[in-house]
């Protein structure tokens, strides 16, 4: 009986130490300004290029992630874009320039969900303006010359006339 | 015929230009990786993105790249899915190189008619026998014996030689289908005739027999796609054939055509269904104009008859000869024109009612007849 009890206890032991040891591996993420940030494991899953990496090296031991391209406070906004089940009216309140950082920082890190997000938002800054509006938005040189231009823009005429721009 | 693809970016820090609003900054959003620009004009509506495809040279390539056609190409024809409205196209003697639309989605006829500018069309002025289907038309040049598909939305085209240098092409007809088009020609030299259809997935013509007796007595009428086979009506005595575009047979339909019929033409919605519009009369006088749907157990059951005083004008219009006349199907419209009479009448098939298409206000009082009446669905992605 008491034989029994302490093998059953060494049982409940090793269990306890696995369950732990996976519920403690952890990512540390370091960004650009020198912060280490310290994500559960759950939340790199959405981050596929850290969980190629991840995948690649099994390792037990909890992964130091260098992000030497995002800045300490980009990082936070994603992580609370990500808590917020990325909420469109959170993305609102993003600056440009957040906004520009955060869609950046999805594609480099191939966070699908996010990168669509951050995109369309983007392609709402630009909807329904001008050619105009767009070269200096993007501040895109013009490669057509004039007469190219006039006669481009005569190319599709026909089909919007008089048609509300959606 | 690659096109540059890339987007140059202005150096913001050699061009000091004022921005006002804090969102115009171009130092934000300058340089951004082409991947992701890319990525971001995707999102825009197909019609938006095209009113800024004159930003630069990349902009304007962009709508053919893989993820943009991926995008915006559904794989259903449905036309709820087109982001563009649907057009009744006009050819007329008076309109030279251009055609006023009537634009279906609107009701309104458009200010602004679609001109073969390009320079391709341009340069042979002898293409004749305009056919459409869906986004494409189907132009014959009888000089260069070639014919011209084009997409007019796309500016693309591609020249397919006639299928024999038999200068008498019959019964053009064009059809579309999702992977691509059928064209159909009857050829007649000396006492034989042939079929040849040409499938654009490969590329070629297949030679068929022709079919003896004469095929419709109207050149502005198409043979009528339906069920895998084109439909076409024959001249008195009134009869159905089809040429079965697979295995390249003539076959008669089993069921009958109703008595005392004046004329006849079809009609096919494209899903299933198969409409006849005909008149019913003695002596080649009409008394009535009726429209009829093939029924399961092939016989035709009639429809609606077309109410008194709108057949009065019709006929008139016509001056009882019905040679003039010819019908195709737009959108859940049945258009039965006149070559000779500048007005459409058309049948809403959803609705049940008859109507006449009003008049293009940019013809002439007096205008010569001629009048060809063409779908046109554009679709950027029909390729030709």
């Amino acid at each position: 009986m008491g034989e029994r009890g302490e093998e059953w206890e060494a049982v409940m032991l090793r269990k306890a130490e696995e369950e732990e040891s996976k519920a403690v591996k952890k990512v540390k993420l370091v960004t650009s300004d020198g912060v280490t940030m310290e994500v559960e494991i759950s939340t790199v899953k959405e981050m596929e290029t850290i969980q190629a990496f991840m995948n690649a090296t099994d390792t037990d031991n909890s992964i130091i992630f260098p992000l030497p391209k995002v800045s300490s406070h980009i990082l936070s906004r994603i992580m609370e874009l990500m808590s917020g089940e990325y909420d469109q009216e959170l993305v609102k309140r993003l600056s440009h320039e957040e906004l520009k950082e955060i869609c950046m920082v999805a594609n480099y890190l191939n966070m699908k969900t996010l990168l669509h997000l951050t995109a369309s938002a983007i392609a709402n800054l630009i909807q329904n303006k001008s050619v105009e509006f767009v070269r200096h938005f993007f501040n895109i040189i013009n490669d057509f010359t004039p007469e190219e231009e006039v006669q481009l823009r005569k190319t599709h005429e026909w089909a919007f006339e008089g048609v509300d721009e959606d | 015929m690659k096109k540059n693809t890339q987007i140059i970016m202005k150096n913001f820090s050699a061009t000091p230009r004022s921005s006002s609003a804090p969102s115009m900054d171009p130092k934000i959003w300058s340089k951004l990786p082409p991947e992701i620009l890319e990525y971001i004009l995707s999102f825009l509506p197909l019609k938006t993105f095209l009113n800024l495809r004159s930003t630069c040279k990349g902009f304007w390539s962009l709508i053919f790249s893989p993820s943009f056609i991926s995008k915006h190409s559904s794989p259903s024809s449905s036309s709820s899915s087109s982001p563009f409205s649907s057009f009744l196209l006009l050819s007329h003697p008076q309109f030279h190189r251009h055609f006023p639309l009537y634009d279906c989605t609107l009701g309104t006829w458009r200010n602004i008619s679609l001109s073969l500018s390009d320079s391709s069309l341009h340069s042979c002025p002898s293409l004749t026998t305009l056919v459409s289907s869906g986004g494409l038309f189907c132009l014959s040049d009888s000089l260069s014996c070639s014919l011209l598909v084009c997409n007019l939305l796309a500016k693309s085209s591609r020249t397919i030689q006639y299928p024999s240098f038999s200068l008498h092409l019959e019964h053009l007809t064009f059809v579309t289908t999702p992977t691509g088009y059928t064209i159909f020609v009857l050829c007649s030299q000396a006492a034989s005739n042939s079929a040849f259809v040409y499938d654009s997935n490969v590329r070629t013509w297949n030679r068929f027999h022709g079919f003896g007796p004469v095929l419709g007595d109207n050149h502005h009428q198409q043979g009528v796609f339906f069920k895998g086979g084109l439909y076409f009506a024959t001249p008195e005595p009134f009869s159905v054939v089809i040429f079965d575009l697979g295995s390249g047979k003539w076959e008669k339909p089993v069921g009958g055509l109703p008595s005392q019929l004046t004329f006849v033409r079809l009609v096919s919605d494209g899903e299933g269904k198969l409409y006849m519009v005909g008149g019913v009369g003695n002596n080649g006088i009409s008394r009535s104009i009726k429209l009829w749907e093939l029924g399961g157990d092939g016989n035709w059951v009639e429809v609606q008859s077309l109410p008194d005083l709108m057949c009065k004008k019709f006929v008139c219009v016509c001056y009882h000869n019905y040679e003039h006349v010819y019908c195709f199907w737009h959108e859940g419209m049945i258009c039965i024109c006149c070559y000779t009479w500048p007005e459409i009448l058309y049948y809403l098939v959803s609705r049940r009612t008859w109507h006449w298409l009003p008049r293009c206000p940019s013809l002439p009082l007096k205008c010569s007849c001629g009048f060809k009446w063409f779908s046109f669905l554009p679709n950027l992605y029909a390729s030709v």
